[in-house]
């Protein structure tokens, strides 16, 4: 028993750093901007506490709710988005496996771009002097206006197309994944009831892949929260800050306004957001899962 | 003495694994302990390796306390189920592995691989790695990896158990013969009671963490002390009749129905009273057709009718029936037998076992 | 049974769609190589989607030595380079220390190693803007704000729960009996580490590498906030680049330098495709 003790002692011991590092880096630094949003931290942090004035700075600040509400409409986006053409490609490809290998390839790809590749790439594709725009109009169609970038409406809907098309291919290598676990027997006897092939996607397949419906959900959720770099490179937030995403925000208060307090509230914001979503939602299926 | 371990317990968290083990076995035993899954035979050979602690009790290897002793220094062998070779090594480095590790010279390292490998024949598959050897060729070299140790004590947990039946017969008889040669101890887990009347010396029967019996092959077929260890034992299984004792005179009878069994040779634990509940306990090879077994006192034998006939290859598992009596017994093949046959079948009363019903204990 | 004028139908449509789909992830890099290897005056004058008429690589060349961030005209070559010395002795630390901890982890099966490990993931989610200012701070304390080390330093120490979680995932898998046997075999818990589990370790090392190259290589956060001026990593360098204003914008030079920064990842997609698709359905795997 003692040379029991003695070993398990060792490992803790080796694994301490870790522990420690993780929780200095992570938890702490989490804790510390946190506690730096309610201070009154301006080009450098301070240590003076005054309470939620930057909440209700933040929250009285036209423009942050027009950032905040861009997170949703952004993230509502991509999750359909990506779910949506992600398992269909998933579904099609699942059903041609020699063909499948080259639509693979080229659906996947954009996943080992950076975001600013993403960006800068769809920022040539969607800009009207290179563009669409250009395009049409070199064919003849002098009138044709194309200039999703420069309207304050729809700009942020760009961005969701262009993260759409860099993380559906996660989607789709979740979803095929998760649907060759599917029994072969359950085909079998869908094909001699006579089921369509549609229908045993919809009714039985899916059903199955909660789990994988919820990793992706969880994944595709946090790529939000974490959107900086497509927003720096294909719009900069801009018109104007039409298409800026809480990331952006609490970057420039940070680094170019030297508000670390505002910046820090809009972080916490930010992150608290999509954990009261996500948790929740964790938790549902965890425990639906567990009957 | 060999292996000694004394009020050994064991719990995981709150849960108790194993209760008040106590073994002694000496030097070249082969000590099978066999068990159900989860009755604790597994955990108590990591035990006995110190691949798990104990929660108190003591392991006495040749005579040394080694409770305390992380699995090096106990300077036991352990051959695994699925023979855990390690894949990326060859073969030869498989076995010499465990004296690398105790800083043998390259010199002594070969030597002994030399030793080992002929004494197995495997000298042709050093080279090789553990993925291209079939199953009989694994376990070979797992029983390598462990001799090459000389160890105090050799411990297997159920490594037949992923053979083919026939490979399986092949390995007990190879297994049997390096035994006899090498004069080890053994320990051996295994829960299949053939496979632990075969190899064992003595085996231990185990029920949720306890030893139910300890003793010989023959003293567990013969004399189980419990209702458990009498079914466990002994394919096809143990005749029970329920029943009660009567006193008669001096002697104590068994009656079921039509059956009246005079019980003047039974060895009574004590003597038990008038009208206690009972089982009777008796393997099919002790109940004899009448035809094989003439001038017998025909107050242990009784008229049965056969309801189902099985055939085995050599032997035939005939079922009988009276009047709410069930009995299985064997026969030779090549009697001619059909259900519906009536025959007189005696009851060698030398070889019953009584328990009592509710709490399983012989009587 | 469907007669077989309405199974090609059906999978006319299928593979029409699947197309059409795959029109929508291949045009922008069409367009992007496309327009690289044109020359400045053929991309003014002819459609982005038209092949050159003239190949040249005269763009890429300009890219990798001669294109400006502000005002300095050196191309991406030494922000490639500076991204390099970054990228492998963090990528190295960050791949031996996880492996480590994640061998030992998978020794230690309780509630409590759980949660610690459940942590460690859910921190390797949090978004990094959380911790910009104190690191700022901390490293500012120890004088390597702004440097080579800073970055490798915080690469490392990022990196290091991603790769912790795919060792342990995969050790986990592993047979027990394995380490069992080396454990009575006599080897101690570090020889068992070096001989037995590393020579296993080949596949999910490959993921890792392919994944926290990705992670450290793709990374823009950190290359903006804390990389110095003319050695900033690649992706830092390769906005500045495109931003840099001239009077014409040059799109072919803009574009072979986009290419330059996206060739590393897309080439070890290419070339491990398999243990890419490995890599993220394992990372997906929590607890």
């Amino acid at each position: 028993m003692k040379g029991h003790f003695k070993q398990k002692l060792l490992i803790a011991a080796a694994l301490t750093p870790t522990v420690l590092v993780a929780v200095y880096f992570i938890w702490g630094f989490g804790a510390a901007t946190a506690y730096l949003s309610f201070t009154d931290s301006g080009f450098l942090p301070s240590k003076k506490l005054i309470g939620l004035f930057h909440y209700q700075k933040l929250f009285s600040s036209a423009r942050w709710w027009n950032t905040y509400g861009n997170m949703f409409i952004y993230g509502g986006v991509y999750l359909l988005g990506c779910l949506s053409i992600g398992i269909v490609i998933a579904a099609m490809l699942d059903r041609l496996p020699k063909s499948a290998i080259i639509y693979r390839t080229i659906y996947l790809y954009p996943l080992a771009l950076s975001l600013v590749i993403t960006g800068l790439a769809w920022q040539w594709v969607l800009s009207p002097t290179t563009g669409l725009q250009h395009l049409i109009r070199e064919l003849g169609f002098e009138s044709f206006s194309f200039n999703i970038l420069g309207s304050s409406e729809y700009a942020i809907y760009a961005l969701g197309g262009a993260a759409i098309w860099h993380s559906t291919g996660l989607v789709i290598v979740l979803f095929l994944s998760g649907m060759k676990g599917i029994d072969v027997d359950l085909w079998r006897s869908a094909q001699i009831d006579r089921i369509p092939t549609w229908r045993v996607y919809a009714s039985i397949v899916l059903p199955q892949l909660r789990s994988t419906l919820m990793t992706a959900i969880v994944l595709l959720a946090f790529n939000v929260v974490r959107s900086f770099d497509i927003v720096v490179a294909l719009t900069k937030g801009g018109p104007g800050h039409a298409s800026e995403l809480p990331a952006l925000y609490a970057y420039e208060f940070y680094f170019v306004r030297g508000n670390i307090g505002q910046g820090s509230a809009a972080a916490i914001v930010m992150v608290v957001s999509i954990m009261a979503i996500v948790l929740p939602y964790l938790i549902y299926e965890l425990r639906k899962r567990k009957q | 003495m060999s292996l000694l371990i004394h009020n050994l317990h064991k719990s995981f968290g709150q849960t108790p694994v194993l209760n008040g083990i106590e073994i002694d076995a000496t030097q070249g035993e082969f000590l099978v302990l066999l068990g159900a899954s989860g009755c604790g035979k597994s955990t108590l050979l990591h035990c006995i390796a110190g691949l798990e602690p104990i929660t108190s009790g003591e392991i006495f290897i040749k005579e040394k306390a080694v409770q305390d002793l992380l699995p090096a220094d106990r300077n036991v062998a352990m051959v695994f189920q699925n023979y855990a070779l390690y894949p990326t090594m060859t073969v030869a480095r498989n076995i010499t592995f465990g004296l690398e590790c105790s800083g043998a010279s390259k010199s002594e390292q070969r030597d002994a691989l030399q030793r080992i490998s002929s004494l197995l024949k495997i000298q042709d598959l050093l080279e090789r790695k553990p993925r291209q050897l079939s199953g009989g060729q694994r376990q070979r070299v797992a029983i390598g990896r462990s001799l090459v140790r000389n160890p105090d004590l050799f411990l297997m947990d159920e490594p037949m158990s992923n053979l083919d039946a026939r490979l399986r017969l092949e390995m007990r008889s190879e297994l049997r013969s390096l035994h006899a040669t090498l004069g080890a101890t053994m320990v051996f887990v295994t829960h299949d009671q053939t496979e632990a009347m075969s190899l064992a010396t003595r085996v231990a029967v185990m029920d949720q963490g306890r030893i139910r019996q300890i003793g010989t092959p023959y003293d567990l077929y013969h004399a189980p002390n419990s209702l458990f260890v009498a079914e466990f034992i002994g394919t096809p299984g143990i005749n029970l009749v329920p029943g009660t004792l009567h006193r008669q005179d001096d002697s104590v009878v068994f009656q079921k129905n039509d059956l009246h069994l005079n019980l003047e040779s039974y060895q009574f634990t004590s003597s038990p009273e008038e009208g206690t509940a009972t089982l009777l306990g008796i393997r099919p090879e002790s109940l004899v057709p009448a035809s094989l077994q003439p001038a017998s006192n025909s107050s242990n034998s009784l008229e049965m009718t056969v309801t189902d006939v099985e055939m085995t290859g050599g032997d035939l598992h005939v079922r009988l029936k009276n009047n709410g009596i069930d009995l299985t017994t064997r026969m030779a093949s090549s009697k001619r037998i059909r259900p519906g046959d009536k025959i007189k079948i005696f009851i060698n009363l030398d070889a019953i076992s009584l328990f009592d019903p509710t709490q399983g204990t012989r009587l | 049974m469907k007669s077989g004028r309405q199974y090609s139908l059906r999978s006319a449509l299928v593979h029409g769609l699947l197309f059409v789909l795959a029109l929508y992830f291949l045009v922008p890099l069409y367009v992007m190589v496309v327009a690289s290897f044109k020359s400045l005056d053929e991309i003014i004058h002819s459609s982005i989607i038209a092949l050159p008429i003239v190949w040249t690589t005269a763009g890429w060349e300009k890219a990798w030595s001669s294109a400006c961030t502000g005002l300095v005209c050196t191309g991406i070559r030494p922000y490639f380079f500076e991204t390099m010395v970054i990228l492998f002795p963090a990528m190295s630390a960050a791949i031996v220390i996880g492996a480590l901890n994640g061998y030992l982890m998978s020794f230690w099966r309780s509630k409590s190693a759980d949660i610690l490990f459940g942590a460690l993931i859910i921190g390797s989610f949090i978004p990094l803007q959380l911790f910009l200012i104190p690191l700022a701070v901390t490293m500012q304390k120890l004088g390597i704000f702004g440097s080579t080390f800073g970055l490798i330093l915080i690469h490392t120490v990022y990196g290091v729960p991603l790769t912790t979680m795919l060792y342990r995932n995969f050790y986990v898998a592993l047979p027990d009996e394995l380490v069992k046997a080396a454990i009575v075999d006599g080897a101690g818990v570090f020889k068992i580490f070096r001989s037995v589990i590393v020579p296993m370790s080949a596949p999910i090392t490959i993921v890792a590498v392919i994944l926290v190259f990705g992670g450290i290589y793709n990374d823009y956060i950190f290359a903006l906030t804390f990389g110095e001026t003319g050695k900033r990593p690649i992706m830092a360098a390769v906005l500045n680049i495109i931003s840099t204003q001239y009077a014409v914008a040059e799109h072919n030079v803009n574009m072979a330098a986009v290419m330059i920064s996206a060739l590393p990842t897309l080439l070890i997609f290419l070339v491990a495709g398999k243990f890419f698709v490995m890599g993220l359905a394992q990372g997906s795997v929590k607890g």
